[in-house]
């Protein structure tokens, strides 16, 4: 780092020459505080106006996370930009704000479900589960008739009322259906009848039902004082149903009871309720399982195999695809960087196209293209051959990265055309009176500078493509795959293929606990190889 | 350098010129967020409105329902197309936390997965007697009834009545046919390259086998029921046909139509939605079909899988009482009459059923009555795909021994009840 | 101070044009590369030109390009499906991204590059590598999240393009942040201090200044905004639950996800239509990507 440069670096938080510093030139502090503090006070004041109005309606609602980082926010925005210090923070802080809140929040989501047994059949909350399967095993009562009902309300509170028997009854929650006299009853199909009003009673129609604060479908209204008779529930007001518990939750205990066997399920530390005998109830709830999900990809052949498998290949994919783009995009960059070609804008728009196309619909039309009897490359381009480009493991894995060149070298073409113009040309031209041939040129000044800004890039493309879920999932959907394999795995899958195909498609169940387990490994894995390359490329930083 | 730029702000898009020399160039949070303050719009869904999750291919059967719908009972129903290759992930993810769809359309075979996972309702009908039993049984999961069944689609034989006229017994015989006919195909059926085992099913049933074994009644267990001699017969049909070339994973879906449209085979088994009822489909382009039944291949009866369409209620609805009532309205025998008259499926209510009229729809209706409903068990989901891949290696030749990948398939399916 | 952006005529050979085999050697054997690539490029979309134009035509099963044309899917496009909605969402949706993504990671960048402070290394490392999160699982965290907020923010809700749009600037500082970070550097340091010594704010330096030489890299990181936002489903298709709230790549997404039979020629229509923007936005940026910061811009 130049002498001179170091001066101006230094910023206004460690200030050698205060008067030299940006953001305390004193004649222009003087000159302009008016405009410039005004439009940001304004700003600050707007974010302060959303934030505080945020922080009531979060507070009303009871939503804490929401208010606590509310108020974080405000108190270090209002702090960043009304300090005199902190200048680098006032640029990053807005992006910051979003990395935080839409990046940073979706891996500590999916941190935490990895310590999870979230998935099939722990989908709910306990609260949820307990409900749900309460709710699962009422049963209707044997040979019960569908009610006629109708939907009263008294003192706020709702009753159902039906005629059974030629008898008039009514009843709550909280009290059992019993007789009530002067109801006027009316027909409501051949042999069934209905109350049409009850005195002292409303009597509510569909409509009414709609605007209840209450949801009278999950109202259970006891047949009589005797628990094990049953329960009248509705539907939606027009029909009673009489049924039974097949199971009695039991709150201290927290048990579930079947009702005819007698079978007590207690709740495990897996989120079931299971009975003596190892059998569970479904659904069962979320809980937190600690390490079980990175323990099981270490002790589990049929998980830990798959991964090692694919690992390979994803690192091949990954680095042929960032060298295959790459190394075309700068040589169309560079061909067509020549001021005496003429048409280059031309050429640079039809170049760009297959970047224009959304990507998963390019993978669909390669995929027909590619198709080994009636696509257009055999049929047409290669007359009659009978090339299984998607069958067979070694021209699959050819056929990706060649789709991938396609679709990814006018991005290498955009970023390094991009990056070229903070060439200064004098360089080259100096170089080549010097005498060195284009080629000495393109190696020893060209590159090593482009390479400066561009290898992060590379960097984050080697990434992306090492995640490129879609499309492998597109184009080969990971085949063709090993015959047998249980979780159908194939030998194009990636890593995170890989981890779909096992902990979410396949296996019969969901599992977003391993899913989410596997999914940092890979980060892990993926970012490790990418600070190690990062740091090399800092060290190229700093030779310029 | 005092001349300021004008245009690099207007490539930023905002006036910030003006902040020159202000110092506030990071509070660009404010401009996306700017707009909240003003805007009190988009109140929670209040209970008169429901949201119903359809796809790409069900959406065309409901609108006509849903305003009939709002106009007897007042609740608004909006239709949202959602993937079907995503509707039952999202459905299952969003369900418990209340502000998922109110309902989804769905096939029957979801039924043990959302009831394993606490996110279907149980549904009580007034009146269930005007509807098919094996579409209330196939929405069931232990008696209860969990998704109202509207449609009902199997597959069938096609045949190209320009091409040919009389159809054989068997399928020996209907590909023997085309030593005469000399179509480039004597039959297609879809496969694709992770092959397609519901296509396949009714033949594969023909050698007296199905994917999971039943109990007495009929009701499918976590056991496969595909092994045996007729699996092995299965498996070793599979693999001379594959040589023949006509079945192939090179023939998906896509090829498969094509190759019938253009009179390249004379029959094709697929099912309605190529058939009739939409533009671009055989009825519609102009050809003359007849649908028939699948001829049996290994000497017993050939069985597609019924496929009943049906609605589900969101468990967590914040609106079931309204979402009750919409359920229990598609029950109605004359609702189900106009859902066949928009959307042109078979209708499960007896009612709606007697009303079709349409040729080719009753010979879909003849062909399925020897149809079973597919295995609605949760873990279906991963036996789908190993079924069809293992299928497809074997036409492919990529399985050396057809009948030990064949019996390979049997202890995967057996191993994954087993966990 | 001396300061001007040279045209982008300025020639670097002025001398005479080569001629004969120079010119083959030179610039000849370019025109070659070029139509070898652009048929490398375009032929695919050819493809699904031809697709588009034949009303139940499919993109396996044709073989012959161009048997039928016809205009029928445009005309379908847009009477009877929801697409021109989806246009003009994914027109705003990706407008304001681009926007929002270059003030977020030109002031980013401008911070990584100007100011020296601490966790500054590390800080920009964390930002590329928490782009590398496999966001597959994401679809769980941003329905909850997206639930949260909007319950106190209704505008950046489930289903608001607002909702959409804050989600990916949350993703848009990493590598774009480095694009533009690696050019700021090429930026002379004399001109920052000459302006402090005019008096100028570190603010008035970066927006007056900075921005305009880093013109360049505006318009690829723009344009290199745009288009990942554009193609984006999976995200999109989590936040937008109403069918006239979908962005392009969602509902095509929809009709090529159906089981049983894809609209092919409609959707390649869709995707051809899909297309255009971003091709008129490069021929309208391509200007300014290659401008060129020549030589003799900056004589400190």
């Amino acid at each position: 780092m130049s002498e001179r440069s170091a001066l101006s670096e230094t910023g206004s938080t460690v200030a050698p020459a205060p008067d030299l510093t940006p953001g305390r030139g004193t004649t222009s502090h003087a000159r302009d505080i008016g405009k410039g503090f005004l439009v940001k006070l304004i700003l600050v004041m707007l974010v302060d106006a959303l934030g505080v109005y945020g922080i009531i309606t979060a507070f009303g609602i009871g939503h804490w996370p929401i208010v606590i980082s509310l108020v974080v926010g405000l108190v270090v925005v209002n702090w960043v930009y009304f300090s005199r210090r902190m200048v680098p923070l006032k640029y990053l802080l807005g992006g910051l704000i979003f990395l935080l809140v839409y990046q940073v929040f979706v891996m500590a989501y999916t941190g935490y479900v990895a310590f999870t047994n979230y998935g099939t059949g722990h989908m709910l909350t306990k609260e949820q589960a307990i409900e749900r399967l309460q709710e699962y095993n009422q049963v209707r009562v044997p040979d019960s008739p569908t009610y006629p009902l109708t939907v009263l309300q008294r003192d706020g509170e709702i009753y159902f009322g039906i005629v059974d028997e030629g008898k008039a009854l009514v009843g709550s929650a909280e009290q059992p259906l019993e007789e009530v006299s002067g109801a006027e009853v009316v027909q409501a199909g051949e042999t069934t009848q209905r109350i049409a009003s009850a005195p002292g009673f409303e009597t509510i129609d569909f409509a009414g039902l709609l605007n209840l604060d209450q949801d009278i479908s999950t109202i259970r209204v006891p047949w009589s004082s005797d628990p094990t008779s049953g329960s009248l529930s509705t539907d939606f007001g027009a029909n009673g149903f009489r049924n039974q518990p097949a199971l009695t939750y039991d709150a201290d205990e927290d048990t579930m009871t079947h009702v005819e066997t007698g079978v007590i399920y207690y709740a495990d530390d897996n989120g079931s309720f299971t009975a003596a005998d190892g059998t569970t109830l479904t659904p069962g709830w979320r809980v937190s399982v600690g390490f079980d999900n990175f323990k099981r990809m270490i002790t589990e052949e049929r998980l830990s195999g798959p991964f090692f498998t694919a690992a390979t290949w994803t690192f091949a994919f990954a680095f042929l695809s960032v060298a295959t783009t790459f190394a075309l995009g700068l040589f169309i960059a560079i061909t067509f960087n020549d001021e005496r070609v003429r048409g280059r804008k031309i050429y640079r728009s039809l170049l760009i196209l297959p970047y224009a196309f959304p990507g998963f619909l390019s993978a669909l039309i390669w995929a027909g293209m590619l198709n080994r009897s009636y696509g257009f490359i055999n049929q047409t381009l290669l007359g009659g051959a009978y090339i299984d480009w998607l069958g067979d493991p070694w021209l699959a894995k050819i056929a990706i990265i060649g789709v991938n060149l396609w679709l990814g070298f006018p991005y290498m073409f955009l970023i390094t055309t991009g990056a070229l113009q903070s060439i200064p040309s004098d360089i080259n031209e100096a170089a080549r009176i010097d005498g060195a041939g284009p080629f000495r040129v393109f190696r020893s000044l060209t590159l090593p500078l482009l390479l400066v800004s561009v290898t992060p890039l590379l960097i984050a493309s080697f990434a992306f493509n090492f995640n490129n879920f879609s499309l492998i999932y597109m184009l080969t959907k990971g085949g063709p795959v090993y015959v047998g394999n249980e979780y159908g795995l194939g030998s194009t899958d990636i890593l995170i293929s890989t981890v779909y195909k096992i902990a979410i498609e396949g296996g019969g169940a969901k599992d977003y606990g391993l899913a989410s387990a596997m999914s940092i490994i890979i980060f892990l894995v993926v970012g490790l190889v990418s600070y190690i390359g990062f740091r090399r490329t800092r060290s190229l930083e700093e030779i310029n | 350098m005092r001349r300021s730029i004008p245009f690099v702000a207007a490539v930023v898009g905002l006036g910030l010129t003006l902040t020159a020399c202000g110092g506030n160039s990071g509070t660009e949070t404010t401009t996306t967020k700017a707009p909240e303050a003003t805007t009190t719009s988009e109140a929670p869904k209040f209970s008169g409105e429901l949201t119903f999750w359809v796809d790409e291919e069900r959406i065309k059967d409901f609108p006509g329902v849903a305003s009939d719908f709002e106009a007897e009972f007042g609740v608004k129903v909006n239709l949202v197309q959602k993937a079907n290759a995503d509707m039952k992930t999202d459905f299952l993810a969003q369900a418990p936390t209340g502000k998922g769809p109110d309902l989804i359309v769905g096939a029957h075979d979801w039924v043990g997965e959302l009831v394993a996972n606490g996110a279907a309702a149980p549904v009580q009908l007034e009146d269930t007697s005007g509807l098919s039993a094996g579409a209330l049984t196939a929405f069931s999961s232990e008696g209860q009834l969990y998704g109202v069944p509207y449609a009902v689609e199997n597959i069938a034989l096609i045949r190209n009545n320009e091409l040919v006229k009389e159809t054989p017994e068997t399928l020996d015989e209907v590909i023997a046919q085309n030593d005469e006919t000399k179509a480039k195909y004597p039959l297609v059926v879809q496969q694709g390259k992770d092959g397609d085992a519901y296509h396949l099913n009714p033949l594969m049933t023909s050698f007296g086998i199905s994917i999971l074994a039943t109990d007495a009644d009929g009701g499918y267990i976590g056991e496969e029921g595909i092994s045996g001699t007729g699996g092995d017969a299965w498996a070793t049909w599979l693999a001379e046909q594959g040589k023949k070339g006509w079945l192939s994973p090179d023939i998906d879906g896509q090829v498969a139509t094509d190759a019938f449209k253009n009179g390249e085979t004379p029959y094709i088994i697929t099912g309605p939605w190529n058939v009739v009822g939409g533009e671009g489909r055989f009825a519609e382009s102009g050809m003359d079909v007849s649908v028939l039944p699948i001829p049996s291949a290994g000497g017993e009866t050939a069985r597609p899988f019924a496929g009943y369409q049906g609605i589900y209620v969101s468990a967590e609805s914040a609106n079931k009482v309204a979402a009750n009532a919409f359920v229990s309205y598609i029950a109605r025998g004359d609702v189900q009459t106009k859902l066949y008259k928009e959307g042109g499926r078979i209708p499960v209510a007896s009612e709606a059923a007697a009303a079709v009229d349409d040729e080719l729809l009753k010979g879909f209706a003849i062909a399925g009555q020897d149809a079973v409903a597919a295995p609605g068990l949760a873990e279906m989901d991963s036996i789908w795909g190993n079924w069809g891949k293992t299928q497809v290696a074997i036409i492919s030749g990529k399985a050396a021994n057809p009948t030990d990948a064949w019996a390979e398939l049997g202890t995967q399916i057996n191993d994954l009840f087993k966990k | 101070m001396a300061f001007q952006t040279s045209a982008p005529d300025t020639v670097q050979y002025r001398d005479t044009r080569p001629k004969g085999q120079l010119w083959w050697r030179q610039i000849g054997w370019r025109h070659v590369v070029a139509v070898a690539l652009i048929i490398y490029a375009v032929f695919p979309l050819i493809f699904a030109l031809s697709t588009s134009l034949n009303p139940g035509g499919s993109i396996s099963g044709s073989s012959k390009l161009f048997q039928n044309v016809d205009l029928a899917n445009f005309k379908k496009l847009f009477a009877e499906t929801d697409f021109p909605s989806w246009a003009m969402n994914s027109i705003i949706i990706c407008t304001v991204t681009a926007l929002g993504t270059l003030l977020m990671g030109a002031s980013a960048a401008y911070a990584f590059s100007r100011f020296r402070f601490r966790g500054r290394h590390g800080a920009l490392t964390s930002l590329l590598i928490i782009q590398m999160f496999p966001q597959m699982l994401a679809f769980v965290a941003i329905f909850l999240l997206l639930l949260s907020l909007g319950d106190v923010f209704p505008i950046i809700g489930l289903n608001q393009i607002l909702g959409l749009i804050a989600i990916y600037l949350g993703g848009s500082l990493g590598s774009n942040t480095f694009l533009m970070y690696g050019f700021f550097n090429t930026i002379p340091r004399e001109l920052d201090e000459a302006a402090k010594l005019d008096g100028c704010t570190h603010a008035q330096i970066f927006w007056q200044i900075i921005l305009r030489l880093v013109l360049p890299i505006l318009t690829v990181v723009g344009l290199l905004s745009f288009v990942a936002t554009y193609g984006d489903f999976i995200i999109a298709k989590v936040v937008m639950q109403a069918n006239d709230k979908f962005t392009i790549a969602v509902g095509l997404y929809q009709w090529a996800s159906n089981p049983r039979a894809v609209p092919w020629s409609l959707f390649a229509a869709g995707a051809i239509i899909a297309a255009i923007p971003v091709v008129i936005l490069f021929l309208f940026l391509q200007k300014y990507i290659v401008s060129g910061l020549t030589a003799g811009s900056v004589k400190g």
